[in-house]
């Protein structure tokens, strides 16, 4: 790609300063960033996969499941945060056109709507929460 | 995905450090276990009783706030460092 196709695309147009910036900033700064943002996303991902298998008995109580229906539930719970992770990979190719910046956002947004929700303790808004977090 | 956020040379040490972050979620989900009441033994004397016990522990516990809440704690530290240090787009986002 020469120079001249950088200042044709779409993106780039008037974003100069912002390349600028982005190349004298300093390394540290980068994986700074890079932990703070995109590694909190995989944790926060991989915490929520993992979390319900230590709260069964919790769920259970709180939520008055008894033994027939509560393994449904629980296993209900758990499956559902795969299918919207499965819904969000066909829409993130989608929504990671208009930036990665704002997809970032949109994740970030997400999980904390999920943090939020699930301070309910209701089965129906962790399932909620749960579709999003995976969706997210 | 990772590539993207990070220049090449950093690139080993940003995905060594995803990796280890994303094992560290999952370390910490299991450990919310320690912070909540003890199951009773399967073969105890009285195990009848200790499970009512248990359950009423179960009951008034409110650490699930905590090991929910996790997640927005963490969230809110990410939103912050969005905000405060990512201004701008990838440079491959504005160069494609």
């Amino acid at each position: 790609m020469s120079n001249d196709d950088f200042s044709k695309s779409p993106n780039f147009r008037g974003k100069s300063a912002e390349l600028e910036s982005i190349s004298h900033r300093p390394r540290y700064c980068n994986i700074v960033v890079f932990i703070t943002v995109v590694c909190s996303i995989s944790l926060n991902t991989n915490y929520i996969s993992s979390e319900l298998t230590q709260i069964k008995d919790l769920l259970e109580v709180k939520l008055n499941w008894d033994e027939e229906t509560g393994s449904r539930n629980y296993e209900f719970l758990q499956a559902i945060f795969y299918v919207g992770a499965c819904i969000g990979a066909l829409i993130a190719g989608r929504i990671i056109v208009y930036g990665r910046r704002k997809a970032l956002w949109y994740t970030l947004i997400i999980l904390a709507v999920y943090g939020l929700l699930t301070q309910i303790m209701n089965f129906w808004a962790i399932l909620f929460a749960r579709l999003i977090a995976g969706f997210g | 995905m990772i590539e993207e956020y990070v220049p090449l040379a950093l690139y080993p040490v940003a995905s060594a450090s995803n990796s280890l972050l994303s094992q560290i979620g999952v370390f910490l989900a299991l450990f919310a276990a320690m912070v909540q009441p003890v199951p009773p033994k399967p073969n105890a004397s009285d195990f009848a009783n200790d499970y009512k016990i248990y359950e009423q522990e179960l009951e008034d516990d409110v650490t699930w706030r905590y090991i929910f809440g996790f997640t927005f704690v963490m969230i809110v530290i990410g939103i912050i460092g969005l905000t405060l240090f990512v201004k701008y787009d990838t440079p491959k986002f504005y160069l494609t």
